[in-house]
């Protein structure tokens, strides 16, 4: 099939082998790529229980068939690990110039094993591959990181992913970034790369990208891009890009604040999408992105004026400015650049950080135990402060690098209540009270609390179903949980299709241009079913049953505390009852385990194979 | 006749320059392109185009004579038959809007496709015209 290269790059860091490798025949027509075809491999090559943080971890970049092409969205790679946060499945997904050099390189993909002696680099230019000494990179911020690299190859094309202090720390929620401003955010990537010491990838490629009908998939862009300049969602989201999320959030009482006790932020004005747009001097689009929702902000006062920053995206200005009370964006601007350069995640430090304010609040922590730091919500530069000792896990910042779970534990009282994750992984910028779709997609979610698998306001709170019903629900969230699935293993962002939008049909006539293979959305739905099913069958392994398909006690206890929802909580059994629909629909027992009927159906075997033969 | 690129419009996303490698080469490949966009950071770069130059230096320097400067149409030509890929004339492009390809032993520039490049019509932006067209009678 076109689109696809065929071959992989599978380094053993501590033997210092690389070797091309080939997937198994008809795996990609199986799993597509990103989220589906790397969770097979995973499955596959990482034995049971390993220490996510160890050689025996294995971690997967992977560009997709689309990657290189116009395809709204493709300029992605995916990042596919054992996590070191949840001890389970991982994806976690960034936009990146690297994504493209490594198809025009000739490669889907890397595998990385072992664990390098010293610090080091991946150097790739079309043939030529090198493990390289990194000692000139260790201890650099992933700004200083990507200069460096393009100093020392005399090349600024070069697409480069890295790590910064935090991963090299293994902060548990450490980012792997790419372009400066671009992270694979979530569930501790950037941790299993510094484990291995590898401080960063550097790809160059001169190949270009071949598809089955080009003058076909041209047409089919130009569709879309005509689709987006008439579409009043595209025209608002390339005017706004994320932050007008916040507008919307904040509205239906489902934006984090004060440490998800409240859905409305009462500064909301000054960090909402018009404060930004006011901040605005530039769009930033992705490669091949016709919608351009990335906003270059400036800090326009304060002690931060004149610091730029790509961003801050929606969940940033969520998680580090409603969740801690800041409702000034020079601060949330500082926030965002510090996490970027030193490599953690803004959606899980604002996590953390508001678990530290409540904490601190109740008097569970006194800023003796915090560095001194009398950490309040509102206050700006005690978490300013803070986040640079997460990164360096200064003092408190080692344990509370550890996550809000870890945190919770070492605090204790009643703590772990108002610890606010899923499977060890912060809340996203979204209320799952807000309704029980909310609540489940975040509960079911493999990696943790996340809002990019589904996404449920979109039919409970902006759409016709009522948020408190649990007749129909486990089906649409299903629904919508396959549609990413799709999109994240066709590997292309979830933006462009829902601006312009695109729906399953276009995705399968851009598949059937790029690789010349003619798929049906009822094959999708099988080949969704396949990858969650496969994504399952790892978490069980590892472990995980029922009882990890949940959300943390604030959640079923506690109504929210202001806003249209307000007094609005999950109750236990409504919970349950769409948990045991969700699994049944997807043809899992009721401890959500696939069955072996299930498995024979989607052609998914609960046995370890081997994807992979040497390239020839 | 040149094609022009609005700095405030344009997002950088590159469209433009892969429209235009798939045109000419059936390939989606930047360093096959007629016209680049470099990467830089914060702010991101509009493509480097041609000019087209009254007086082009690249004409003066190139030792097999495939540029030549078209009076009809003010388009500096190329003929890619008599292009060696020498790359002198990448180097005195002030524009930087030449560039070599080393496989194909030639280089490529923005010859505005006659007057109705691809590109124009993908950049969701508006961003990209043709400037200093003749009138055809």
């Amino acid at each position: 099939m076109e689109g696809y290269t065929n071959r992989l790059l599978e380094f053993d860091l501590t033997t210092n082998e690389v070797k091309v490798r080939t997937p198994e025949e008809d795996l990609y027509g199986k799993y597509l790529g990103g989220r589906g075809f790397g969770a097979r491999v995973l499955y596959d090559l990482l034995p049971a229980g390993v220490d996510p943080l160890s050689g025996e971890n294995i971690m997967l970049i992977l560009a997709g068939p689309f990657t290189g092409t116009l395809v709204p969205g493709a300029n992605r790679y995916v990042v596919i690990t054992k996590s070191p946060s949840s001890k389970g499945f991982v994806d976690s997904y960034a936009s990146g110039r690297i994504s493209l050099e490594l198809k025009f390189a000739g490669y889907d993909g890397l595998i990385v094993r072992g664990k390098a002696a010293k610090p080091s680099y991946i150097y790739i230019e079309d043939d030529k591959v090198e493990i390289r000494d990194a000692a000139f990179l260790w201890g650099k911020d992933t700004f200083e990181t990507e200069d460096l690299i393009r100093e020392a190859l005399g090349d600024s094309e070069v697409g480069i992913c890295c790590i910064g202090p935090a991963g090299e720390r293994l902060v548990k929620f450490a980012t792997i970034n790419s372009d400066y401003y671009r992270q694979a955010g979530r569930g501790g990537v950037g941790a299993v790369m510094g484990s291995k010491n590898l401080k960063a990838v550097a790809v160059k490629g001169s190949r270009g990208v071949k598809s089955h009908d080009p003058i076909k998939l041209l047409s089919l862009v130009h569709d879309s891009i005509a689709k987006l300049s008439g579409s009043p969602v595209g025209k608002a989201r390339m005017e706004y890009g994320t932050p007008l999320t916040l507008n919307i959030t904040n509205a239906a009482g489902m934006l984090p604040t004060s440490n998800f006790r409240k859905g409305q932020f009462e500064g909301a004005e000054k960090i909402n999408a018009e404060a930004c747009k006011a901040v605005t001097i530039k769009s930033r689009a992705c490669y091949g992105c016709s919608v351009g929702c990335s906003k270059i902000m400036e800090a326009k006062a304060g002690k931060y004026k004149g610091n730029v920053v790509e961003g801050p995206e929606y969940e940033t200005l969520g998680l580090l400015g409603s969740n801690l009370e800041i409702d000034e964006l020079p601060t949330v601007i500082q926030a965002n650049i510090l996490c970027d350069r030193l490599g953690i995640d803004t959606i899980s430090t604002g996590g953390v950080l508001g678990f530290v304010m409540e904490c601190m609040e109740r008097g569970y922590l006194k800023p003796e135990d915090v560095n001194g730091l009398q950490v309040e919500f509102g206050s700006a530069e005690p978490a300013l402060q803070l986040i640079r000792d997460i990164a360096y896990r200064d003092g408190a910042g080692d344990w509370l690098a550890e996550g809000v779970r870890g945190a919770a534990q070492k605090i204790g009282n009643n703590s772990i209540d108002f610890a606010m994750q899923v499977k060890g992984m912060e809340f996203a910028a979204y209320d799952p009270r807000i309704g029980y779709g909310t609540a489940l997609a975040y509960a079911v979610n493999p990696r943790g609390a996340c809002h990019r698998r589904a996404w449920p306001p979109a039919v409970e709170v902006l759409g016709k179903e009522s948020p408190c019903e649990t007749d129909g629900k486990a089906g649409i969230v299903k629904r919508l949980y396959d549609e990413n699935s799709i999109l994240h293993s066709m590997l292309v962002c979830d933006m462009p299709a829902k601006f312009i939008p695109l729906k399953l049909d276009d995705f399968a006539g851009f598949y059937g241009a790029v690789t010349g293979k003619d798929m049906t959305v009822e094959e999708l739905a099988k080949i969704a079913d396949r990858v969650e099913t496969t994504i399952r069958l790892f978490n069980n392994r590892e472990g995980f049953s029922r009882a990890g398909d949940t959300l943390p006690p604030r959640a079923f206890k506690e109504g929210l505390l202001n806003g249209p929802a307000q007094g609005r909580f999950i109750p236990r059994e409504a919970l349950d009852t769409i948990m045991t629909e969700f699994y049944a629909l997807r043809g899992w027992d009721d401890q959500g385990v696939p069955s072996a009927e299930t498995l024979t159906r989607l052609q998914v075997s609960r046995e370890r194979g081997n994807p992979l033969c040497d390239c020839q | 006749m040149r094609l022009s690129v609005d700095k405030k419009k344009c997002t950088g996303c590159e469209t433009c320059e892969i429209v235009c490698a798939v045109v000419h080469t059936g390939e989606f490949n930047p360093r096959k392109a007629n016209i680049r966009v470099p990467f830089t950071h914060p702010f991101p770069s509009v493509p480097a185009i041609c000019v087209q130059c009254p007086k082009p230096a690249c004409v003066e320097v190139c030792p097999e004579n495939a540029l030549e400067l078209k009076e009809e149409s003010g388009i500096v030509a190329l003929d890619c038959e008599k292009c060696s890929g020498c790359g002198q004339c990448v180097d005195a492009c002030q524009f930087h809007a030449i560039f070599l390809d080393a496989e194909a032993h030639r280089v490529r520039k923005c010859d505005v496709c006659d007057g109705s490049p691809k590109c124009i019509e993908f950049c969701q932006k508006g961003a990209l015209s043709v400037k200093g067209m003749k009138q055809v009678v």
